[in-house]
């Protein structure tokens, strides 16, 4: 696999940032207190949890929304491995800086 | 990215039912400092399944490789005891009888899960000792275990319902049959 790193940087320079996954339809609580800190890597107890936030239908659409993320995640790892793994190829035409 | 299996979430689900169910109820204490940890799922589903009414007991059948939670509540006894009290003053056979329809209607609507590894027995005799219950029979096939706890709360609430139900049905008989008392004659001076 060939990568032109100029395109690549020029493409990322001009993205605009925005969310892989659409967040809005997933209740805040679970989102921020629950979903976002154990990805960050936090424990949370039983107890840290307000069940008054949620509903039981909140829950699925939560795990729903992660298994979104973890695609997307993967997607990218993807991504990263292969533009990693690709080898350095000299550039044809001489170039002077 | 850290990895979150879907035993995580039924762990959350199971607890939130249960909360929905009473807030007070003892498992949300006894689990309270423990981390969310979906390994823990069937630790926590059966003190779930456990704590909706207020007695249930579990039996394994090691030769059958069978396991029996008995639901034990007086929700459940009163509700088939007024059943039995509202066919006898209306003259009604338990094969017609609405409410005992309907109660069975919810519970087997509740407790249906997409298995064949399971049993659900209703024992409505309310000379029997300890009262009526409900009882649960699942085989080593039944993979469902974490949607009985909201199961059993469907259950609890339409026994709730249907007896309020069943309460107001029988204040309405008394009503209709009381005999009202002759108003009182105001009694005649005699001329003096």
């Amino acid at each position: 696999m060939l990568v032109d790193l100029n395109t690549l940087r020029r493409e990322l320079a001009n993205a605009v940032p925005e969310d892989t996954v659409d967040a809005s339809e997933v209740n805040t609580y679970l989102l921020n207190e629950v979903l976002r800190p154990v990805l960050a890597g936090k424990e949370i107890c039983y107890g840290d949890i307000d069940y008054s936030q949620f509903c039981v239908d909140d829950i699925n659409d939560i795990a729903e929304h992660y298994e979104k993320l973890y695609r997307v995640a993967n997607k990218l790892k993807a991504l990263v491995g292969s533009i990693a793994d690709a080898n350095p190829a000299a550039c044809k035409h001489r170039a002077f800086c | 990215m850290v990895e979150i299996d879907n035993y995580f979430w039924d762990c959350l689900r199971v607890l939130k039912e249960v909360f929905d169910h009473d807030e007070q109820s003892p498992v949300l204490a006894s689990f309270k400092d423990r981390e969310i940890n979906g390994a823990e799922i069937y630790e926590v589903t059966v003190n779930a399944v456990e704590a909706i009414f207020q007695d249930t007991r579990c039996y394994y059948n090691d030769e059958k490789e069978l396991e029996s939670y008995v639901f034990f509540d007086p929700l459940i006894t009163d509700f088939w005891k007024l059943c039995e009290d509202y066919e006898k003053r209306t003259g009604t056979s338990q094969e017609k009888s609405s409410f005992r329809d309907e109660m069975f209607r919810a519970i087997n609507s509740a407790l249906y899960f997409d298995e064949y590894s399971y049993g659900i027995y209703s024992y409505e005799d309310t000379e029997r000792k300890n009262g009526c219950r409900l009882v649960l029979v699942i085989g080593s096939e039944f993979f469902s275990l974490d949607q009985v706890p909201g199961a059993l709360c469907e259950v609890y609430e339409a026994f709730e319902k249907h007896l309020k139900q069943l309460k107001e049905t029988l204040a309405e008989l008394d009503q209709r049959n009381l005999i009202e008392l002759p108003k009182r004659i105001p009694c005649r001076e005699e001329a003096a």
